[in-house]
């Protein structure tokens, strides 16, 4: 009878099939043993695992995460209320009153830098905390 | 029982009860494969944290095409194999020029010691072994995924995933005979 290959061994065990000792000679049989012992050790879990507060760790981490995301949704619309607004206050003024409406424009033209500076300040806050988040 | 759908439809509407039992269930199949591709014991308890956020975050796009685990575990492989390449530790084992003409290398002192703990061992010997060996191992065996899951986690093709997995059984089985009859 044609001696059974590794291939052939592994492939019995993949599909839990045992054959019987009287099938197999010696060798056959000490293969077969090598193969089931491996197999067993390769089927044994690890002893470390994850900790046991892991599940609650993971969970804090997301809520935190989901936080800062809807704290910077929150501060970008706030932001773009605050432009949003300026705009809107400058339409309304143009249409009661020309002259005021450009006085309320030539205001924001003398703070223009102090608005810029102030809107890339927060904008580069948010983005810095962020990666600051992402990276612990 | 654990019914994926409604925990995924449940998460997605913002419940984080749902999302802590989509932790509990799948935080072993995640560990098995992080463990064996890391190294380090906190970084692995770091990149499961990360594969699960990464999961919630993903999850609005998973259309049950695969099983759950499988998505999960194709995550934790990606996240762990990207901690691996990036890694200043990243070994020249892991990646080894032409990975079907591996062999084991000499015996270290530390393989010396725990010769007589059998399965300690072998996950040392599986811990030298290259990281596509590592890898089917733990897929088919710790995690009992198929070959054609193993493809989809892992994009190996079937015949390799296979391949590997005779080579890698056939090797450890040579190395723990040779080294007991020592």
């Amino acid at each position: 009878m044609k001696k059974l290959t590794d291939e052939q061994i592994q492939a019995l065990l993949d599909s839990e099939l045992k054959p019987s000792g009287d099938m197999l000679s010696a060798s056959e049989k000490q293969q077969m043993e090598s193969y089931q012992s491996l197999f067993q050790k390769l089927n044994t879990e690890p002893e470390q695992g994850l900790p046991f507060n892991f599940v609650s760790k993971v969970s804090r981490q997301l809520q935190i995460k989901l936080k800062r995301r809807s704290d910077i949704r929150f501060n970008l619309l706030a932001l773009f209320g605050i432009i949003a607004g300026l705009g809107m206050a400058y339409g309304i003024l143009t249409l009661i009153d020309l002259n005021s409406g450009n006085q309320f424009l030539l205001a924001m033209l003398r703070y223009k830098w102090l608005l810029i500076f102030g809107s890339l300040i927060l904008v580069g806050t948010l983005m810095f905390e962020q990666r600051v988040v992402e990276e612990n | 029982m654990f019914n994926e759908k409604e925990v995924v439809s449940r998460i997605l509407k913002g419940d984080f009860h749902a999302f802590e039992l989509l932790v509990k269930q799948y935080e072993k199949l995640v560990f098995f494969v992080v463990n064996r591709l890391v190294q380090h014991l906190q970084d692995k308890e770091d990149i499961c944290q990360e594969v699960f956020i990464k999961v919630h975050q993903s999850l609005p796009k998973f259309r049950f095409q695969s099983k759950l685990a499988t998505w999960i575990a194709r995550i934790a492989y990606l996240t762990a194999v990207d901690h691996v390449k990036k890694s200043k530790a990243a070994r020249q084992a892991d990646y080894p020029e032409n990975i079907d003409h591996y062999h084991f290398s000499e015996d270290s002192p530390e393989s010396e010691l725990v010769k007589k703990d059998t399965a300690a061992y072998v996950n040392l010997l599986i811990a030298q072994m290259p990281l596509q060996y590592r890898t089917v191992l733990t897929l088919y065996h710790l995690n009992e995924f198929s070959c054609p899951e193993i493809e989809q986690i892992t994009g190996i093709p079937e015949g390799t995933v296979k391949s590997h997995l005779f080579r890698a059984r056939k090797l450890l089985k040579e190395k723990i005979e040779h080294d007991l009859k020592n």
